[in-house]
């Protein structure tokens, strides 16, 4: 069985070889480079997902190669086989998810291949990438002993209807955080045993979590030739309470806080002193209407006179 | 002083607002053509926006800003002959109060025209007062400029009363739609004791309100500097230094109007050497305090040299802004002193020259506050186009600036030809008391 | 220790009940695809896909988009802020190399004109013999900001996330904030922006596009990547990992692909922020250039590509 699967790796890279040589060969000096790459990446031993990546080489320098229409096929390129029909990103990316119908062809075997076939045009002719994965999965446990917190991760692939353990398989644990992951230990990866699994001792003290203090764990498998990019999180009680809500004098009154939220001091100075000036302003003009008065009154003495 | 021995009559007669002669009809007209040329100047600035300035990211303040500086330190003025003089029962200073005010007022004007001149969305101007924040300085600026501007308008519409009568009744002297102004002014000033005894007590008053308001918009409008971070402007001296420097143009600038409305209008009976003599040395006494708090402003700073003041003060003193940084200090305050501080300097012509040095030397030495220190900010001035490092204003900021001191001007020279621009009323009274 | 690994009827319903209630507890978003928030609304329509161990699972369609159709934030939401975060940036001296690749993703997202740039990396020698290196400069969103102190119609403002943001329908140009920043960070338009695609959509803060004639703008945190779960730009952009973002609340920055806690990065680096002494209190945090991965000299190639 393991031969099995050694000379199948050995096959599929040299599949690659000739792939990616066959399409550097198609490639010829007034067509631009283009490189096509596909990922699997599993979540929670469910939800699965595709994300293909083209490239294109200008001047020497490789660009993402925006709007190139690509299908994606299930083990063969037939039209039964269709995955999905994508349109690449600004970034040259696109992601796709396997459709419910292509459920039979997909439990017939434990490996599969995903094949990437960009849409001919009239700069470049139609390429295609192939990418081989064995189906696997992740488990994650974890213990909480004398004080010492340890993370326990176990990667299974499927073979032969059974679910079996992989060596040599580097995995990452850490803490969810924005933008990333925060590793438990010092170690950047832990490599698999020959049971599959891998004990990361958990050494984060004290990490912010949310407000009841939980934190999620996540292990990840990352790009792994057979495997592909795996990943499982669980939320363990693990950190510290944390009910921050961000700038702590955010709304108080201050000289940089908003229109209606002034230092009291300055309101005071400020409203007595324009009260004030506003206050003789509006009195003299009182005056200029008592004057105004004064003369209408005087001019009808004069004219009674 | 010599007292004036001439009838009530004579007295009317020379002071009446006159036509304006051939000399007035090409300074008007010189004022008026600038101020189109600036206001295509500003045309162009509304559609392509503030790039046709040469202002940008680093120099983000130019000569737009020095003029509102400048206007309102003229604006100072007013509350200085009309307001401290009346107060310390100067009568000398009479003749001169209205010049004073009208000046005073007509800078206030255009310090709020220029400023939104320089707003990159002047049709958001709503926006100061209806989403206004009374923790910023400009929002404090606002309020004092609005404020300064009522004051002045009422000081000057008080003593104005009285003349307005007399303008009434030599109806003949003007057209007749300038007489329907009069009357709607001011019909109803009979000159009853008791009116004359409100508009006296509202003058009183004025005169001791308008002083700390004074105070208050030079010491704000220094603050729109002093509460930056900047070399050149961190610095706790600005409300005073700014506040002697606008007595001291402010008092420039009466001496050259009154010099020129002489010069016009024949008026050297009512003007006379006496108060070019009186003014003199008001002025030298200004000048000298400006030079006391330029030496503080300067010379304490150099003698540390802290880092970010280094670069910024040694290009003052030595480097680009050498030349004009000597110009404004000798110009603006070291000859005028040492005219003024001679008697035979302190006659009319060369105390006309000395108030043009004064008013000339402050309008650089307000863009010598302003640029400079934009030119030396904390970080270095990278990633930028080379036109950024440098500043010299385009034509459309030079139209634009001119077209505001045109305006200023011509509205000076309206009032002028409508108003007596000396008390009528005023000088009869204070002659009748000498005789 | 041993795992269950089954495929039980019990596991395919708590999987297929779990995803459409949107797994909600603990787990931090219903899909790869979505932002790691609650406000992407399910439209009601479900998909049906294919799951690791081949059962059907359903999804909604709207957490499917590549691009999710996020709500539009209301501008009182906008001068708010996320809630419950502090955001925080690290930049590491002894990485950078003056490529200038944070500039120019900058630059390209958030439409500034040609000439100007939201981030500028300086060369810096403090003194005579201290060593020169590059020092990239963003906004610091300072905690006691003094162009937020300055300005006359709230236009720019401190949010409860830390950020500090512009609101350009409310700018009235007066610069003064340019004046006061010590950084000397915004930029005015002085004319009319180039127009792209950002041209026509509607106004918002938080990607402070499209740009508006005639008002101010500087680095804005990208408050509508930090939504959707994301790093700014320049994070990504950067290929030395130079910028570390994160949240002070959950006590972590990344650079997209190493995570550090914040609080240990900065106290082992000796991180300090710059003009300490102003009493600003900026959120952008220094690592000094020590142990350098490239020389200064290496930087130099990209300079003569300034200019206009």
């Amino acid at each position: 069985m393991k031969k099995m699967c050694k000379i199948k790796r050995v096959l599929f890279s040299l599949c690659l070889l000739v792939v990616s040589h066959a399409g550097v060969a198609q490639a010829d000096s007034t067509k631009p480079e283009l490189s096509v790459t596909i990922h699997y990446f599993v979540v929670n031993n469910s939800f699965q997902y595709l994300l293909a990546e083209t490239k294109t080489k200008v001047d020497k320098k490789w660009q993402p190669l925006k709007k190139q229409s690509l299908q994606l096929y299930l083990d063969s390129n037939k039209q039964e086989n269709l995955i999905s029909k994508v349109m690449t990103d600004s970034e040259g990316k696109a992601k796709a998810v396997i459709p419910s119908g292509l459920k039979s062809i997909w439990d017939a075997s434990a490996t599969h291949k995903f094949i990437v076939v960009t849409e001919g045009t009239s700069k470049e002719e139609e390429t295609t990438t192939e990418s081989e994965i064995t189906k696997a999965k992740l488990l994650i446990d974890t213990s909480n002993t004398d004080d010492t917190r340890t993370v326990n991760v176990q990667v299974m692939k499927f073979a032969g209807g059974n679910w079996e353990p992989v060596k040599d398989v580097d995995v990452k644990i850490g803490v969810k955080r924005l933008g990333g992951d925060l590793k438990i230990g010092d170690e950047e990866t832990y490599t698999t045993d020959s049971l599959g699994q891998v004990s990361g001792e958990f050494k984060l003290d004290s990490l912010p979590g949310d407000a009841k203090g939980n934190l999620t764990l996540i292990a990840k498998v990352e790009d792994n030739d057979q495997l592909g990019n795996l990943s499982i999180d669980k939320t363990v009680p693990w950190g510290a309470v944390n009910t921050s809500t961000g700038v702590t004098d955010f709304g108080h009154r201050s000289l940089w806080a908003a229109r209606g939220k002034s230092p009291v001091w300055l309101l005071i100075m400020a409203y007595s002193i324009i009260a004030a000036v506003w206050g003789v302003i509006f009195y003299l003009v009182l005056r200029i209407v008592r004057i105004s008065k004064l003369g209408k009154k005087e001019a009808q003495i004069k004219e009674a006179v | 002083m010599d007292s004036l021995i001439l009838s009530r009559e004579k007295i009317t007669s020379d002071l009446l607002p006159q036509r304006f002669n051939r000399a007035g009809i090409i300074w008007t007209g010189t004022l008026i053509i600038i101020c189109i040329i600036g206001a295509y100047a500003y045309y162009r600035q509304l559609t392509r926006g503030l790039v046709v300035t040469n202002m940008r990211d680093y120099v983000s303040w130019g000569i737009y800003i020095s003029n509102f500086v400048f206007f309102v330190a003229i604006s100072l003025v007013g509350s200085l002959i009309t307001a401290v003089l009346r107060l310390a029962n100067v009568h000398w200073s009479t003749p001169l109060t209205r010049i004073a005010e009208i000046i005073a007022v007509s800078a206030i004007v255009f310090a709020s025209i220029i400023i939104i001149v320089d707003m990159g969305r002047p049709e958001r101007f709503l926006n100061l007062f209806i989403h206004g924040r009374l923790q910023s300085p400009i929002i404090w600026d606002v309020v004092v400029i609005g404020t300064y501007f009522f004051i002045s308008l009422l000081l000057l519409y008080f003593p104005l009363l009285p003349d307005l009568k007399i303008l009434i009744n030599n109806k003949d002297r003007s057209p007749k739609w300038l007489n329907r102004v009069y009357r709607f002014m001011g019909s109803f000033w009979k000159g009853t004791k008791e009116q004359f005894k409100i508009s006296d007590k509202a003058i009183t008053i004025l005169c001791i309100t308008i002083i700390p308001v004074a105070f208050a918009i030079h010491t704000v409008t220094s603050w729109l500097f002093a509460t930056t971070y900047r070399p050149g402007w961190d610095s706790t001296n600005f409300g005073a230094y700014f506040i002697s420097g606008a007595f001291l143009v402010g008092a420039g600038a009466v001496v050259v109007a009154m010099y020129i409305f002489r010069k016009a209008y024949h008026l050297e009976k009512y003007i006379t050497d006496f108060h070019f003599e009186k003014m003199g040395r008001i002025v030298v006494m200004l000048a000298l305090l400006y030079l006391y708090f330029n030496i503080n402003e300067y010379l304490i700073p150099a003698f540390k040299m802290k880092k970010p003041e280094e670069s910024h003060l040694t290009n003052l003193f030595a480097g680009e802004f050498a030349p004009l940084f000597w110009f404004a200090i000798l110009v603006g305050m070291i000859i005028p002193i040492g005219i003024m501080l001679f008697r035979k300097g302190r006659r009319p012509l060369p105390m006309f020259i000395a108030g043009v040095m004064v008013v000339v030397g402050a309008w650089f030495k307000r863009y010598l506050i302003v640029t400079p220190t934009l030119l030396h900010p904390f970080l270095p001035m990278d990633n930028v186009p080379e036109s950024f490092r440098h500043y010299f204003p385009s034509w459309e900021e030079w139209a634009i600036a001119m077209g505001s001191l045109a305006g200023a001007l011509l509205v000076i020279t309206f009032f002028a030809r409508i108003f007596p621009i000396i008390p009528i009323h005023e000088t009869i009274v204070d002659d009748e008391k000498n005789v | 220790m041993s795992i269950d690994n089954t495929t039980s009827k019990s596991r395919r319903e708590f999987i297929a009940a779990g995803l459409l209630a949107g797994l909600a507890a603990g787990c931090a978003s219903k899909s790869p695809f979505t932002p790691n928030d609650e406000s992407v609304k399910a439209s009601g329509e479900m998909v049906k896909l294919l799951s690791v161990d081949g059962e059907i699972i359903e999804v909604d369609k709207a957490f499917l988009k590549p691009v999710p159709d996020l709500p539009h934030v209301s501008n009182a939401e906008e001068r708010k802020g996320i809630g419950g975060k502090s955001f925080v940036m690290v930049i590491d001296l002894s990485r950078c190399k003056n490529l200038r690749k944070c500039q120019s993703a900058c630059n390209h997202m958030h439409n500034v004109h040609p000439g100007q740039n939201w981030i500028k990396v300086h060369s810096m020698q403090d003194g005579e013999h201290e060593a020169p290196y590059w020092e990239p400069t963003t906004c610091m969103h300072c905690d006691e900001p003094p162009c937020v102190k300055v300005c006359p119609v709230d236009a720019t403002f401190k949010r409860q996330d830390g950020i500090v943001l512009i609101d350009n329908n409310r700018c009235i140009g007066c610069r003064f904030c340019m004046a006061a920043c010590p950084y000397s960070t915004r930029v005015f338009n002085w004319e009319a922006p180039v127009p792209d695609s950002s041209s026509n959509k509607e106004y918002s803060c938080e990607t402070s596009l499209p740009q508006k004639k005639g008002t101010v703008s500087k680095c804005d945190f990208c408050p509508d990547m930090t939504r959707m779960g994301m790093l700014p730009h320049c994070v990504s952009a950067c290929p030395n990992g130079v910028f570390f973002f994160g949240d002070m609340n959950e006590d972590s920055v990344t650079n997209g692909s190493e995570t550090f806690r914040f609080s240990e990065l900065v106290k082992d680096k000796g991180g300090y922020r710059l003009m300490e002494d102003l009493g600003t209190h900026p959120r952008v945090y220094y690592l000094p250039p020590v142990n350098r991965n490239f020389p200064y000299e290496n930087g130099l190639e990209n300079e003569q590509k300034e200019d206009y």
